[in-house]
């Protein structure tokens, strides 16, 4: 009898440690790989922050918000300019177990989707529409062409506590296109965001943040 | 685990380096058609052919021998073009009204000019009739007229 009361307080004890109170506090962070790019003189730039929720230390909803654009003449001699806000909502969960006994840890390891979506406008230079027999070839710019991405993204994270509440940590994801462009259309080389307009991009983060 | 960031960070910029190509599809687009023998299914091949647009002085065919299918480009600023056939001295003129379309491919082959047939019209001096197949005309490689002799 004694015994069973002892094991039903170890339970509840510890559903305590696990759940606690609903919100646990949120951590923000900014994204450091354009100090990265912009020393290497990327075509491309873009600036990222993002905040993220800790609830019941196991859903992390996030909200990260970004400015992106780029500046090209691609290989075939026509020129991209574009540049605008993007928005991404989503959640993570946390895979982090702690061994029983053992120290607990702030550290994160993260897996998670987001959804993303950028509307912008862009320039596309030096178009050439090629001639024939009858015609002779066309070159013209095209300017204030608008576009409205959307995507989703499925990666992970991981978030080490350097110094109490300062973390350090790294995104990887891989995106997929959702709105495509119609076929035959002009369509933006770069979505902020996103990246490089194919069907599939891949994204990379290496952030620095505070937990509140 | 400590290196794995700038792993995947150098992986990041060697993908951005390779993601440039060249163009590997054809920014043409040709009416091509294929000869018949009038009233059979059985190909045919003219003698001698000679084509030219109406009003051009160049060739796109010049005495060109045994010719079973032909590939002919159209105005890409105007909405008719005629060619004028000529073998063996008889002489028939083919017009073709159609639509053009600006079609960006992609950034690496830029854009071309697509078309739309909406009618062919002959003359019937040694060409019997004409017969629409696809009305379609994009870089890709199919029939769109069969024409009957």
């Amino acid at each position: 009898m004694v015994f069973s009361v002892e094991l039903a307080a170890q339970n509840k004890e510890k559903k305590d440690t696990l759940t606690g109170p609903f919100f646990q506090g949120f951590r923000v962070e900014a994204d450091l790989v354009p100090l990265v790019t912009t020393i290497a003189g990327s075509d491309t730039y873009n600036y990222e922050a993002a905040i993220q929720f800790y609830l019941r230390n196991k859903l992390y909803p996030a909200f990260e918000a970004g400015f992106g654009g780029a500046e090209k003449t691609l290989y075939s001699g026509i020129g991209f300019k574009g540049s605008g806000l993007y928005y991404r909502l989503g959640t993570d969960f946390n895979l982090m177990k702690t061994a029983p006994g053992a120290k607990t840890t702030n550290n994160l390891l993260l897996v998670g989707a987001r959804l993303g979506f950028s509307g912008f406008g862009y320039d596309l230079y030096n178009l050439t529409l090629p001639g024939n027999y009858w015609n002779g070839a066309v070159t013209k710019d095209m300017n204030d062409l608008n576009y409205f991405g959307m995507w989703l993204e499925l990666g992970a994270s991981i978030r080490v506590e350097l110094t109490k509440n300062i973390f350090i940590g790294w995104n990887i994801r891989s995106k997929n296109l959702l709105l495509k462009p119609k076929a035959g259309e002009y369509k933006p080389w770069y979505i902020p965001g996103y990246g490089i307009s194919n069907d599939k991009s891949f994204g990379f983060n290496y952030l620095i943040g505070y937990k509140f | 685990m400590k290196y794995l960031g700038l792993i995947l960070l150098i992986s990041v910029f060697l993908w951005a380096c390779t993601e440039e190509e060249t163009c590997r599809e054809s920014t043409d687009a040709y009416l091509q058609a294929a000869f018949y023998k009038a009233g059979t299914t059985n190909t045919f091949q003219v003698d001698t052919l000679t084509i030219k647009g109406l009003g051009m002085d160049s060739l796109l065919y010049n005495r060109k021998i045994k010719v079973s299918s032909i590939a002919l480009p159209l105005n890409q600023n105007k909405s008719i073009t005629s060619f004028v056939f000529k073998s063996n001295n008889i002489q028939d003129t083919v017009t073709v009204i159609h639509s053009n379309t600006e079609y960006f491919l992609s950034f690496a082959c830029g854009c071309m000019t697509t078309h739309k047939i909406d009618t062919v019209i002959t003359t019937r001096n040694f060409i019997n009739s004409v017969v629409i197949k696809q009305y379609d005309i994009t870089n890709s490689d199919v029939k769109h007229l069969q024409i009957y002799f």
